[in-house]
């Protein structure tokens, strides 16, 4: 899971080499909501933080 | 005033320094045998999210949305650098990794993340680069980058499938627990 957002970015960079915009921004969106999700999914534990 | 030339080698500049810290993070991996934990990987996607706005003011050409890119996903990085620095802020709540110049790798992300976001911002106020000029050449990929872009274009992307393949080999297709000690891929063999 933690390698999907990498091997969607590097898809999207291979997107822009061959001229194709609209594709390679869908992917970094993509990756972006990847990303988020595994963010939520890593930052369960609660911050021992006191005011 | 920043022509659209000028503004795709700025763009071409900051790609390389985000490039230079992703090196920098896969070097500190491998000789000092640091593995990245989770956190860790996601600022790196960060990293990634952000340049990729860069590299499509490099390819295609600077417009506003691919400042948005870099800003968004900046934004991204920067929120999960700042979760890491909050896990350990607390006195006695321990820290990840060795300090480098008595900063945490997080904390140095935070800063470079704050960093690309007030470049781009910075580089939004001239409005001069999104104005095509006479006799500006219609680019096509990677075929018409030359030069700084170029160079810039290929190690990123480099390091971008690089990251995919050593992140494959610490937590294979799954997620990757919270303290990494080995290669979960060569554990197996």
């Amino acid at each position: 899971m933690m390698v999907l957002p990498f091997l969607l970015l590097f898809a999207g960079l291979v997107a822009l080499a061959g001229n194709k915009r609209e594709l390679g921004m869908g992917l970094w969106f993509l990756s972006l909501v990847v990303t988020l999700g595994l963010f939520a999914l890593h930052a369960t534990d609660t911050l021992s933080l006191q005011w | 005033m920043i022509t659209p030339e000028l503004s795709r080698q700025l763009n071409a500049l900051i790609l390389l320094g985000i490039s230079g810290l992703l090196a920098f993070a896969f070097l500190d991996q491998f000789l000092l045998d640091d593995l990245p934990c989770p956190l860790c990987l996601l600022q790196r996607v960060g990293f990634v999210l952000a340049g990729f706005g860069f590299a499509l003011n490099v390819v295609i050409g600077p417009r506003p949305s691919h400042y948005g890119v870099a800003i968004l996903g900046a934004a991204v990085g920067a929120g999960v650098a700042t979760r890491q620095v909050l896990l350990h802020i607390v006195p006695g709540s321990g820290s990840y990794g060795d300090p480098l110049f008595g900063l945490h790798f997080y904390t140095w992300s935070l800063i470079a993340f704050c960093l690309i976001i007030v470049a781009s911002a910075l580089l939004l106020l001239f409005e001069d680069q999104f104005r095509p000029t006479p006799g500006m050449i219609k680019r096509e990929g990677w075929r018409g980058a030359t030069g700084l872009g170029l160079v810039a274009l290929f190690f990123f992307t480099l390091l971008t499938l690089v990251n995919a393949g050593s992140t494959f080999v610490e937590c294979e297709l799954g997620l990757c627990p919270d303290n990494p000690e080995s290669y979960e891929l060569l554990d197996e063999g």
